[in-house]
């Protein structure tokens, strides 16, 4: 026979989802972004209006110079050659692709709309949990680290945008690299040059999804469905996304740079797209060819191409940016009770940043009644711009989830950790207490 | 950055369950205001080019006079996803014109399911009929305004075509596929079934469906390659599309007409383009005596719209752009007007700046103004050109 106890449990749990169901209407294509690397939206900080700070990050990002050698933020080397001699070349890609792909992702946003620039809040997550200035959703769509919990990376690319540009394009030299395995290769005549921006044509397609004219996220140019003859992308949002393959939107940016505060956002650069009437591009892009490893669907440079200069990038500039930061947490231990136990039924934790630079800082409760909003964010050093309202620290709330309770007296702890700098993680003990008091007759307190 | 869908369906059965009860629900109740009309045009507005004009988070459909477009009427105001604006089909031949749509709440990504809407130019009010749309992949319309068909898109790649009877709502696959390319929807025939082409690796073919129960009837092999721009003659008998070839070492496109009955060619008396000349989108006059298409100014700097009549006869030259190229959209019912998508540039790969122009057969042509993106939805019924 069910316990009292037991019952109340189940009635609050039902009473919880219900008011759940009748606040959270679901309309057709509603944003979801719950079921991703974290359950609920991480904070992100989102730099200037003008982009600068994403720009520099970018150009970096472009010449391997944030994280060398790591392999999960670092640039592989990027593979040249024609396809029977494919071998290593410099970690490297021309900048302003990463800059035009940052804005047709996101408008080089790293936060949700509502947060104002040189401020922190929501971070930017797309209903397949695309986060940030780059949308990256690979390793982002589900937790990855243990017990279900989201890892440091993941951490660090959802609210960091040096992490996040810095993915990105490692994400851009691995789809460059898919060929010849995987990939066709643009260039054939080229050598196959990444410093050619217009060799980049197939891995910016797969950026995006490789996909068959005619299939769901088709970004084949001879798709029917797009117009044989279009315009090219101004850029400018007089243009529906609608009747575009993702490349050449993101050709339309580079040629067609967006303007923040009376500045383009970067040079022009108008690189040149497959001629399609030209049989050496028609003929590889012909549907007999669109079949794995699709190693016929290899084509020449488009013609005029193009390289860009490489930026310089201060030698420094990957630790005066990412900063020495150091956690500080307020609370070490929390008492919290539901209805009638005495104890409150929320606490809020401040995350501080007493060193440099943007602290990412994620909470790992112990147990899943400990709930936590948001599970994962930033601290901004002293140095770093921070607007009119914008609050360095960072707060987070704990709450309890009854319908998890285990007892009704019971204890865990949150595990507050940096994912960036050198700090040790802070664990705070959560005490909880739980008193259950329903109106419906025959039942009492649950202990 | 985007993954296929199925690597992301972590989506809880009961939210799944929600949102069917949404949908339900939306697919039966009348559309919000915020994507309503604007009230129902004059008579005399009614005799009028029907055109979308993009907004970043809502399109608005005017009713504009051909022979002076400045004067026009808005006839509807459509929210949409950010920067995703409305898919409309073939230009109507009805008071209704379909067209699908990211709804504002959706995410603005085109793998997100659309919603498929028949819009009323006679009273501007918009009707939702599915939720699970394709966006990029016009829907048709029967010539009697009786049936919309889409394509609605399922997980790995499945595929299918779904008709919707707009008397009763009801709707009926037509035929299901799992495909790494692509189906849609070409038109209706006379009887209702359903015509389709359908990619892959062999090329185009197009296909007759009845039910999903029954596999599809060829009825031609269109081209190896991608074949596109379909149009049923008016008569429902023919059709027309363009298929690509090689002429002096180039890729172009070239009209051709296929008898629905056998799938045999039909005869249009083409005065064939210079060799190596691009042709575009072919639309049929009104009364089915011959198509007009577009021809790419390359290598001179403007090229006219050409109307071929069926059978024999002498092709016809529109007027001329004084730079560019015209790609028809549609004629009138009367046959006066010819909407174009005017372009500045020389070619495809050069195609410059688009406008929607109306040209006339004596001679003129009217540029349709806006300062986004025009979409020429048709042209609506009336009597006063």
């Amino acid at each position: 026979m069910m316990s009292k106890r037991a019952l109340g449990l189940l009635a609050l749990m039902a009473l919880v989802m219900g008011v759940l169901a009748i606040s959270s209407p679901a309309p057709f294509g509603a944003t979801r972004a719950e079921a991703c690397a974290f359950l609920r939206t991480p904070s992100s900080y989102e730099a200037d209006e003008r982009r600068t700070s994403y720009a520099l990050a970018m150009d970096a990002a472009a010449m391997n110079a944030l994280f060398p050698g790591d392999d999960y933020f670092g640039l592989p080397a990027l593979k040249v050659g024609p396809r029977s001699n494919r071998v290593d070349g410099a970690a490297r890609m021309p900048a302003t692709l990463l800059r035009a792909i940052g804005w047709v992702e996101s408008n080089s946003a790293m936060a949700a709309r509502s947060v104002s620039y040189e401020s922190v809040g929501p971070a930017l997550v797309s209903f397949d949990c695309g986060y940030g200035i780059m949308q990256v959703t690979s390793g982002m769509t589900t937790p990855l680290g243990a017990d279900n919990q989201p890892t440091v990376n993941q951490a660090r690319v959802a609210a960091h945008y040096l992490y996040n540009i810095a993915r990105g394009a490692a994400i851009l030299a691995a789809k460059w690299n898919e060929a010849p395995a995987s990939r066709p290769i643009a260039g054939t005549d080229t050598n196959s040059d990444p410093s050619i921006i217009e060799n980049w044509y197939y891995a910016v397609w797969g950026y995006n999804g490789f996909t068959g004219p005619g299939a769901v996220q088709s970004n084949h140019p001879l798709d029917p469905r797009f117009s044989a003859t279009r315009e090219r992308w101004k850029c400018d949002g007089t243009q529906s996304r609608t009747r575009y393959p993702y490349q050449e939107v993101v050709w339309g940016c580079m040629a067609s740079p967006p303007t923040r505060a009376g500045q383009q956002l970067w040079t022009p650069i108008a690189a040149s797209l497959p001629n399609l009437s030209d049989p050496r591009f028609a003929g590889p892009l012909s549907l007999s060819n669109f079949a794995p490893p699709f190693s016929s669907m290899d084509i020449p440079t488009a013609q005029p191409s193009h390289t860009q200069a490489a930026p310089t990038i201060p030698g420094d500039f990957p630790s005066r940016v990412l900063g020495s930061p150091v956690l500080s947490v307020s609370e070490t231990s929390i008492q919290l009770g539901l209805d009638g136990s005495g104890a409150a039924a929320k606490a809020t934790v401040t995350v501080a940043n007493s060193g440099s630079g943007i602290l990412v800082w994620s909470a790992i409760p112990s147990a899943n009644w400990i709930v936590i909003d948001p599970p994962a964010g930033v601290a901004l050093g002293p140095e770093v711009a921070c607007g009119s309202g914008c609050i360095r620290g960072a707060t987070f709330t704990v709450t309890l989830n009854p319908a998890a309770l285990p007892q009704s007296m019971t204890s865990g702890s949150i595990t507050v950790s940096a994912a960036n700098g050198t700090s040790e993680p802070v664990v705070v003990t959560i005490n909880a207490e739980a008193d259950f008091e329903l109106p419906a007759p025959g039942t009492s307190r649950a202990y | 950055m985007t993954l296929p869908r199925r690597l992301v369906l972590v989506v809880p059965v009961t939210g799944l369950a929600v949102a069917v009860a949404v949908a339900l629900v939306m697919l039966t109740r009348e559309e919000p205001a915020a994507n309503g009309g604007a009230g129902a045009p004059t008579s005399d507005e009614r005799a009028a080019l029907l055109v979308a004009e993009f907004g970043t988070d809502a399109d608005r459909v005017f009713l504009a006079r051909a022979d002076d477009p400045s004067e026009r009427t808005l006839l509807a105001t459509i929210s949409h996803a950010p920067d995703w604006g409305i898919n409309p089909g073939a230009p109507a031949t009805t008071d209704l014109v379909a067209y699908t749509v990211l709804p504002p709440g959706a995410s603005p990504d085109r793998t997100s399911p659309a919603e498929l809407y028949v819009l009323d130019t006679s009273t501007g009010e918009t009707r939702l009929l599915a939720g699970d749309a394709d966006l990029l992949t016009p829907p048709v319309m029967d010539r009697a305004g009786t049936a919309v068909a889409y394509r609605s898109n399922g997980d790995v790649g499945l595929q299918s075509l779904v008709s919707v009877d707009l008397d009763t709502g009801a709707r009926r696959t037509l035929y299901q596929v799992e495909t790494t390319f692509g189906v849609f929807p070409v038109g209706f025939e006379a009887d209702g079934r359903l015509l389709f082409a359908a990619l892959s690796r062999a090329g185009t073919e197009l296909y007759r469906a009845t039910s999903a129960d029954q596999p599809p009837e060829l009825v031609v092999h269109a081209s190896d390659e991608v074949a596109r721009d379909w149009q049923l003659s008016p008569d429902g008998g023919s059709v027309s599309f363009l298929a690509p070839a090689i002429e002096n070492e180039r890729v172009v496109h070239r009209l051709q007409v296929v008898d629905l009955t056998d799938g045999t060619p039909v005869s249009v008396a083409t005065a064939r383009p210079p060799s190596a000349v691009e042709e575009f989108t072919p639309v049929w006059r009104p009364d089915g005596s011959g198509i007009t298409v577009g021809r790419e100014a390359y290598p001179d700097t403007s090229a006219s719209a050409v109307t071929y009549p069926l059978g024999t006869g002498t092709p016809a030259s529109l007027p001329a752009p004084a730079r560019g190229y015209d790609v028809p959209a549609g004629w009138s019912a009367d046959g006066d007007y010819l909407a174009v998508r005017s372009f500045d540039g020389v070619s495809a790969q050069d195609p410059g700046t688009e406008t929607l122009v109306v040209v006339t057969l004596d001679g003129k042509r009217v540029t349709v103004t806006a300062s986004s993106e025009l979409l020429f939805l048709g042209w609506a019924d009336g009597d006063d050109e």
